[in-house]
């Protein structure tokens, strides 16, 4: 697989957010951009495509909720937001977010101030998740050989 | 053939009045939550999710509170749900290679790279109802005591990334690799099933498909009905991310993260003159925490793979369009249901069917074959 | 795949659901109704000044209520243009197709029909697979059947009551064989939908076309256009 571009990582770690995290950092800017939305903020459905044998033909799962957005700022600048789930608020600030980004000027504080502590708490979540099975690990002894 | 008959709205409004106080339930007791059920019936919720073909906690535990907790009820509310939806994308295959993994095992190998990870399940547990949780503080209690008494794991203690399984037999080449290819799989949301389906088609009936009617299914291939000789390979539980390619970006983003169940059967092996003998795969995929279903769909997936070698088909399991046409609990539900339906006419021209044979019956005394007659005019009436 | 530049979008449906249901009956009355001219004015409010708008109004609105991202399109040469193209990708979310053969709609111009070989004209099993053709032309207007005109088909069939007529500019002999080839092909054949600017008169392959003028039977003859 290719390298993660700037660009999709900030979108996945957008995506991934929760909303009030979001709203928090939207009611945390310095000032809040003017901006019209291009496509307003729909939900609908993606198909989920699995492998046979995991890595095999791919087939139709089943489909899933998502949320999409598309808004533009005064200077022209396109954001897209496209979100997991039904929540149209979170797919429209993911989009403003992701046009925010792409401006040279804001991008600096934006990743630091916001991408990297909503991307940190992501993988604390995970971190968390794994920690918390990581005792179901089995620990086998083999009774033949009695090392155990 | 059906008549219309009017009259009955009243009587229908208060039977749906009636059946919103019932689904309620005494009014001392305090109310479900959606949250409540998405969070404490989860695998009534992964279920609802799986068999009603969209992933939403949210909508199949809402589901699940509108149907009183009837799941093939809360399935039919989720379906319909979705057909009001447009569909906005196609993801990429998702990558089971790369989940973050709650729970894996293998029965085919003891030591697996990643380890075997129990994750939480049912499986060790004693099956003795356990009254504590009937009384209900105890239970939080007791809760909160686990989570005290578990010795916290050191911050880099986790599970790592899981090889498969049956990776390390197709490096060595005995078993059949799965290969990907690049056709775009059918889907019988849009095109109806049309026998012979392929094994993609298949595959996503299987994973809508009933759990009950797929798990007796799988059953009866275990009892030589069709026998195929399974281990489970691999069963991993955990979260994937999905990604899709949207037609203005024009390169991949992940939209978030889902829970996933994946289960890859090795299976009984082939060989013929001209390919050396190797072990052969059965595959099953579901939402969220569906060990059972998944299993259940990876033995159906491989019986149904029979003709592709040259196996003998004599079994239910084995019978693609048995298989596919009765696996759908929303079809099924439906057509069975439907004899609720008024057919008073229908039943009228029976009776008098039957009287004329029995006046004739008792006036000649010979014996017309009626049932055959019966049946006839049955099979016209479900054709109607 | 290219990413889209949003600078050129034209303004959607402000209103998607209600807009594209008026839409879809105009589309309806035009296919059930061969030979009534629908008009896609008034769908578009084009008091947004942010964005820039297409004459084409009656084509996109047609793309805009059927092309979805289950079904392909295939753009001519005379017709296609970056914004066009990027247009259609984002509101309707369609798949380009590289051969007019794969398509299940095609945006062409009329000097541009000169064949139909290269469209889908269904299968006996499923003839609802064919092509549906969005053809662009100079002029457009329903006329009289008496008047004759060198422009001027006349179309008969189901959904009309004796005989329509409609004036096409820049018809050509070729054309009108090429549209009595395609209803012989009746069940199979492309439907045609004529647009010109937000005008549109469609053409099934039911509806029989011939150029006799100067007959009588003129009723049911609709000379309207329908605005609403």
């Amino acid at each position: 697989m290719q390298e993660q571009t700037n660009r999709q990582f900030w979108m996945g770690v957008l995506a991934r957010a929760q909303l009030e995290s979001l709203e928090a950092h939207w009611a945390g800017l310095p000032e809040q951009p003017e901006y019209r939305k291009v496509r307003a903020p729909e939900v609908g459905l993606a198909m989920v495509q699995g492998r046979a044998g995991s890595g095999g033909q791919a087939f139709n799962l089943g489909e899933m909720t998502l949320s999409r957005c598309v808004v533009q700022l005064d200077d022209g600048t396109a954001g897209f937001g496209y979100v997991r789930g039904r929540s149209k608020r979170h797919a429209e600030l993911a989009a403003v977010f992701d046009a925010l980004l792409q401006n040279d000027d804001r991008y600096a504080a934006l990743m630091s101030d916001c991408i990297q502590p909503l991307h940190a708490q992501w993988t604390a979540d995970r971190n968390a998740l794994s920690r918390d099975v990581a005792g179901t690990k089995v620990d086998f002894f083999t009774l033949v050989r009695g090392e155990a | 053939m059906y008549v219309a008959v009017k009259g009955g709205e009243k009587a229908i409004d208060h039977a749906h009045n009636l059946l919103a106080r019932r689904r309620r339930g005494d009014t001392r007791q305090a109310a479900l939550s959606v949250a409540q059920i998405r969070e404490q019936m989860k695998l009534a919720v992964d279920r609802v999710m799986t068999e009603g073909s969209v992933y939403d906690p949210e909508l199949a535990a809402l589901a699940v509170k509108q149907a009183s907790g009837d799941l093939m009820e809360a399935i039919f509310l989720l379906r319909a749900y979705r057909t009001t939806l447009p569909r906005l994308a196609v993801t990429s295959p998702v990558n089971t290679g790369d989940m973050l993994v709650q729970r894996r095992i293998s029965a085919t190998f003891k030591d697996v790279p990643g380890g075997q990870v129990l994750g939480s399940t049912y499986d060790y547990t004693h099956r003795l109802l356990d009254f504590k949780l009937l009384a209900e503080g105890e239970a939080e209690s007791d809760v909160a005591e686990r989570a005290s008494s578990e010795e916290p794991a050191a911050a880099d203690e986790s599970v790592a990334r899981c090889p498969r399984v049956l990776e390390m037999l197709n490096s060595e080449g005995l078993i059949e690799s799965a290969k990907p290819e690049n056709e775009q799989p059918g889907d019988l949301t849009r095109e109806p099933l049309d026998y012979p389906a392929d094994r993609a088609t298949r595959l996503q009936a299987l994973a809508r498909g009933d759990e009950g009617f797929l798990l007796a299914l799988a059953y009866s291939t275990q009892r030589g009905y069709g026998r195929n000789h399974p281990f489970a390979g691999e069963i991993r539980q955990g979260y994937v991310a999905v990604e899709i390619v949207p037609e203005e970006l024009g390169f991949a983003i992940d939209i978030g993260d889902i829970e996933l169940t994946e289960c890859e059967m090795i299976n009984q092996f082939v060989g013929s003159k001209d390919r050396a003998p190797q072990f052969t795969r059965g595959y099953g995929l579901g939402f969220g925490q569906c060990e059972r279903k998944a299993m259940a769909m990876a033995l159906v997936d491989r019986s149904l793979r029979a003709a592709e070698f040259d196996e003998e088909r004599d079994s239910p399991a084995q019978n693609e369009e048995f298989v596919l046409s009765h696996c759908d609990n929303v079809e099924s539900n439906g057509f069975v249901s439907h004899l609720k339906l008024p057919h008073y006419v229908d039943f009228q021209s029976e009776l008098e069917l039957l009287r004329k044979l029995r006046k004739e019956f008792e006036e000649h005394g010979s014996n017309r074959p009626a049932a055959k007659t019966n049946a006839a005019t049955t099979a016209t009436e479900v054709t109607s | 795949m290219t990413a889209i530049s949003t600078h050129h979008l034209w303004v959607p449906y402000a209103n998607p659901v209600l807009q594209s249901q008026q839409a879809f009956r105009k589309l309806m009355r035009a296919m059930s109704e061969p030979g009534t001219c629908v008009s896609f004015d008034t769908l578009y409010a084009s008091d947004s000044g942010q964005a820039s708008s297409t004459s084409q109004t009656a084509a996109f609105a047609t793309a805009l209520t059927l092309l979805d991202q289950e079904t392909s399109v295939w753009i001519s040469p005379g017709i296609s243009s970056p914004a066009l193209i990027d247009n259609l990708r984002f509101h309707c979310g369609c798949r380009l197709a590289e051969n007019a053969s794969e398509a299940d709609f095609v945006m062409l111009s009329l000097s541009e029909l000169n064949g139909l070989d290269r469209f889908s004209a269904g299968e006996d099993i499923n003839p609802h697979t064919s092509a549906t053709l969005i053809v662009e032309v100079p002029a457009l207007e329903v006329a009289s059947v008496d008047e004759a005109h060198p422009d001027l088909l006349v179309l008969s069939g189901p959904g009309i009551k004796a005989r329509k007529g409609v004036r096409v500019q820049g018809l050509t002999s070729d054309h009108r064989r090429l549209f009595e080839d395609n209803h012989q092909r009746y069940p199979l054949g492309v439907d045609f939908m004529l647009t010109c600017g937000a005008d549109l008169v469609a053409l099934p392959r039911s509806t029989q076309v011939s150029t006799l003028t100067n007959r009588a039977a003129t009723a049911g003859e609709d000379t309207q256009c329908m605005s609403q």
